[in-house]
């Protein structure tokens, strides 16, 4: 092969990488870094008082809120299958009407993480989780030359040190708020409330 | 009185340098397709992945990482030193007016470019890696951490892959030069190293890992910038003593 042409595919690489570097430098935003997660269970949190209980979570968010008029004296929680991934708090409040809050903790996952869906059928709260579904990721690893003199923090191999596997840990918290005068069941084999506070 | 103007010795190594150039250009080419084949399979999760599901959802993930494109251009350029050292090579040098020594400064000149360039491009492929996964993903779906590299970090580790570059091609003309000299040897050497790390997995005792420590745990960038010059001077060195032992041509 000609030389000639040799050497301008050889450049013309190089001129690839190079405008890529540029490329890169030029990007409108970076993809946000993720913490370690907080891997506990429901119990290593302390939910006794109904005040204060989302300080212990670094970035709670409200994801989704439903609002229902009170449909009576009694309301059966439920769900449309098992909810081993939601962690259920119940309030009796000086309110008229039935509130039901959603909370992550991953602002960053928020628009990759489904919802559940809430109805009140009658004296039933029905919770639906989401269908199963997968989504995927990609990190970025240092290469072995950037990390032997790497100064920040951790630089990997694994993203920040830690497994994606934290990132199942992202807690989704409900809470459900009725007025005062309502009495409150749960059907134990789907849904489990870690506090009832009245 | 008649006299004959002598080439002197760098005028020589430039001559056979650019005839080395020249007449290799094409391994080039070959070193652009497996860096482009390493950028695939990084690409596709080469580096990693990993999937995992919890109650509602499940999690594919890709981790990638321009060492594979690394390793993949040291692998080449360990190839292409090598192959300086094969007899047809040496044979070819014939045609100019050259010694030995001319000879491998023109090799060592050759390798210096042939690794500094496999060195650039694989030290920015990770930047074409991070931006083709910036495109194809989506930033919303890209864990940040490790994706920016701040241009100080960029040029520090490009100066690292090509320091690391000039050493395996310094250890490559050397094992080539060895073999030279006794063509076993190209069996042997592999077969005492493997059974080294063995051993020293084995027992504990390091001396083969405690040598590559000397320079892949060094932090500071200067000193590893010494350390690898002098370790591939002497490498070098070494396989142009070794390769005084040949015999002129045979």
């Amino acid at each position: 092969m000609r030389l000639k042409l040799v050497k301008y595919i050889v450049l013309s690489y190089c001129a690839l990488l190079i405008v890529s570097v540029a490329t890169f430098y030029m990007l409108p935003e970076y993809p946000e870094k993720i913490a370690a997660q907080d891997q506990r269970q429901e119990w290593s949190f302390n939910f006794e008082s109904k005040d204060g209980w989302q300080d212990q979570f670094e970035e709670i968010h409200v994801r989704e809120q439903w609002q229902f008029a009170a449909p009576g004296d009694r309301i059966e929680v439920t769900a449309t299958e098992s909810t081993p991934g939601l962690w259920v708090l119940a309030e009796r409040a000086d309110i008229e009407e039935v509130e039901v809050m959603e909370y992550g903790t991953m602002p960053q996952m928020a628009d990759l993480i489904k919802s559940y869906e809430v109805e009140l059928r009658g004296g039933q709260l029905v919770i639906t989780p989401p269908r199963f579904y997968e989504f995927r990721l990609a990190s970025y690893s240092r290469d072995f030359t950037e990390v032997q003199f790497f100064r920040g923090e951790n630089p990997g191999p694994e993203y920040a040190g830690h497994s994606f596997g934290s990132l199942l840990h992202n807690h989704q918290i409900m809470l459900i708020k009725v007025p005062e005068e309502i009495d409150l069941d749960f059907d134990e084999k789907k849904i489990h409330p870690i506090v009832i506070w009245d | 009185m008649m006299y004959s103007s002598g080439n002197n010795l760098w005028t020589v190594v430039k001559k056979q340098a650019a005839y080395k150039f020249q007449s290799n250009a094409r391994i080039f080419l070959t070193m652009l397709i497996l860096q482009a084949i390493a950028m695939f399979f990084s690409f596709s999760g080469m580096s990693g992945s990993f999937g995992s599901s919890s109650g509602q959802f499940a999690i594919n993930s890709s981790v990638i990482s321009g060492s594979g494109v690394i390793a993949f251009s040291m692998f080449w350029v360990a190839i292409v030193a090598f192959m300086l050292t094969t007899e047809r090579t040496r044979n070819s040098d014939f045609a100019f007016v050259a010694s030995r020594l001319s000879s491998n400064l023109a090799n060592i000149s050759f390798l210096a470019l042939a690794s500094g360039l496999a060195g650039f491009t694989a030290a920015l492929s990770g930047i074409l890696l991070r931006n083709l996964t910036y495109f194809s993903y989506g930033v919303d779906q890209i864990i940040g951490n490790n994706f920016y590299l701040n241009p100080g970090e960029l040029l520090t580790g490009l100066v690292a892959t090509v320091l690391y570059m000039y050493i395996v091609s310094a250890l490559g003309y050397l094992f080539g030069s060895l073999v030279q000299l006794f063509k076993p040897l190209v069996a042997i050497l592999p077969g005492v190293l493997l059974g080294s790390l063995i051993m020293e997995a084995r027992t504990g005792d390091k001396f083969v890992l405690q040598a590559v420590d000397y320079l892949i745990a060094e932090p500071s960038l200067p000193f590893f910038a010494m350390k690898a010059l002098v370790v591939t001077a002497l490498l070098f060195g070494l396989a142009t003593l070794v390769t005084n032992k040949l015999e002129v041509r045979r």
